[in-house]
């Protein structure tokens, strides 16, 4: 049978995790081709509104990369968007989603080892959570 | 549709400029750069093109007050509902409040893989599988974790309505295929994700079987009600809101509440009182509580102003100031609690309640609550 690959979203803060990104590109490093980045100017940009129209379309899902505690360059911007990103595990549980689909990590390290071993891990949870229309329609 | 269908179609060319609307309109009351008279009368003069690029489309609250009041019988909502469609499609939207998140939500319950998570539902309540009564949850159990900053407590008026409904030895069913009714859909003309929510939602009553459906929401009620039979023709079931419910049940059974001496005013929701001409089935459900006084406000009935904001879009501190206003109107009759029957009513005006130095000190609550209270 042939296996989809999971559709994800890393929204992630320009700083901590977008240069670890940035590293991992600069390193040559390989990490899942299905993974898209988008870039905001602090993680605190992140709403509810923004995941969410991720799952409609489509996504299977959706990770929130900002930048370590105490390092965010706009003072909280990481802690809402920690905030924000419980919300919407909370609507997700409402709506029949698994909210594991969803999740938020903190960004101490600028290496480009650590975004992969990050994007990695979350990969392989999303595949083993499986295809969003496919799974949880059931 | 074109612009010259929808002025026929909403008899906008019969309007006398008289004015009436604009001085019946609660968002010219407080912006007098906003006129409804104006925009009508935009629309025989002025190009298509220039009148739906104009930002003031989306400032309209639908809330019927002008409509409901025109001797020329323009149907203001209905030429907004039409001018809306039309913007859309050149891109020329509202802004959405809370970062669109509602939006949001209301997009992702078209998809096919949404199931509703029923586990609010206290232990204490009776759901059944099968049952002639189904209960339209809405979008409670979403608001309950967006507004819970500002203790709107949503989902209290559907635990409610669950209770007073087993309480008159109803067992309803709460169905996990249910979605949002698709309101604000409507009002924002966007068409498509309207009729794909509807559409689902008529099938999921279908294939429940019932025969009655409750709403503890007026705008829900109101859509099913006057919205869906215009796309799918007459519905093959009832819909009633619960205040009508409890309304009927009183004629025909003898039912007693406790006692209390709470002083309560009225709140009318839009889509109850002008929309559903129902502003009495809630008053007389109230009066049925012993020791309950009921103090109006100046704006009643059909004449009730609106809670300040519609389909979360373009809130405002006009918007905000519509709820002040209202919220010291309630204050004057004396009242310590204000009752409504619509969970964005209670949301909005919480909304305001909960702002640093705002000084008006009323409880507001949901018509469902207080009588479950009262059971």
């Amino acid at each position: 049978m042939p296996q989809n690959k999971p559709k994800i979203i890393f929204y992630c803060c320009e700083w901590n995790p977008y240069i670890a990104a940035d590293n991992a590109g600069a390193s040559e490093l390989q990490y899942p081709a299905s993974i898209k980045i988008v870039q905001l100017n602090c993680a605190g940009r992140i709403t509810p509104g923004l995941i969410l129209n991720a799952f409609v379309n489509e996504y299977d899902g959706v990770l929130v990369g900002a930048c370590g505690k105490g390092e965010c360059h706009y003072v909280s911007g990481n802690e809402t968007a920690g905030e924000v990103v419980k919300e919407t595990q909370e609507l997700l549980k409402v709506s029949g989603i698994n909210y594991q689909r969803l999740d938020f990590e903190l960004f101490t390290k600028i290496s480009g080892e650590y975004f992969v071993s990050v994007i990695t891990q979350f990969y392989d949870r999303i595949s083993q959570i499986g295809s969003l229309t496919e799974k949880e329609a059931a | 549709m074109t612009i010259d269908a929808v002025i026929k179609k909403t008899n906008a060319h019969y309007c006398l400029e008289c004015g009436i609307c604009t001085g019946s309109c609660p968002i010219s009351r407080i912006n007098p750069n906003y006129s409804p008279r104006l925009f009508v009368e935009k629309s025989l003069l002025i190009s298509e093109d220039e009148l739906i690029r104009d930002d003031d489309l989306w400032t309209c609250l639908t809330c019927g007050a002008c409509s409901a009041r025109c001797p020329s019988l323009v149907d203001y909502n209905d030429f907004m509902f039409q001018m809306r469609q039309l913007a859309i499609e050149i891109d020329n939207r509202g802004v959405c409040t809370h970062a669109g998140t509602i939006q949001a939500v209301s997009s992702l319950q078209t998809k096919k893989f949404v199931k509703k998570d029923l586990s609010w539902i206290p232990k204490e309540l009776k759901t059944k599988q099968k049952s002639d009564v189904l209960f339209f949850v809405g979008c409670t159990p979403y608001y309950q974790i967006i507004f819970d900053n500002i203790k709107a407590d949503s989902l209290n008026a559907s635990k409610s309505t669950i209770k007073i409904l087993n309480k008159f030895g109803i067992e309803p069913v709460i169905s996990q295929d249910e979605r949002c009714c698709g309101h604000d859909s409507y009002w924002t003309g966007e068409l498509e994700k309207f009729k794909t929510l509807a559409k689902h939602n008529v099938e999921m009553i279908k294939n429940s079987g019932a025969k009655q459906v409750i709403f503890s929401c007026a705008e829900g009620y109101s859509t099913f009600k006057t919205v869906y039979p215009q796309f799918f023709g007459k519905l093959k079931f009832g819909v009633l809101h619960i205040s009508q419910f409890i309304a009927e049940k009183l004629d025909s059974e003898e039912i007693t509440l406790n006692e209390t001496n709470e002083k309560v005013t009225f709140h009318d929701p839009c889509r109850l009182s002008r929309f559903e001409k129902e502003s009495e089935a809630p008053r007389k459900v109230l009066s049925a509580i012993p020791g309950l006084e009921i103090l109006e406000m100046e704006r009643n009935r059909e004449n009730g102003v609106c809670c300040g904001s519609s389909t979360w879009m373009n809130c405002t501190q006009v918007n905000k100031k519509i709820q002040v206003d209202r919220l010291k109107e309630a204050e004057k009759t004396g009242a310590s609690t204000l009752v409504t029957a619509c969970p964005k009513c209670k949301i909005h005006l919480n909304c305001t309640m909960s702002d640093n130095g705002f000084d008006v000190k009323i409880k507001i609550k949901d018509l469902a609550t207080l009588v479950a209270e009262a059971i």
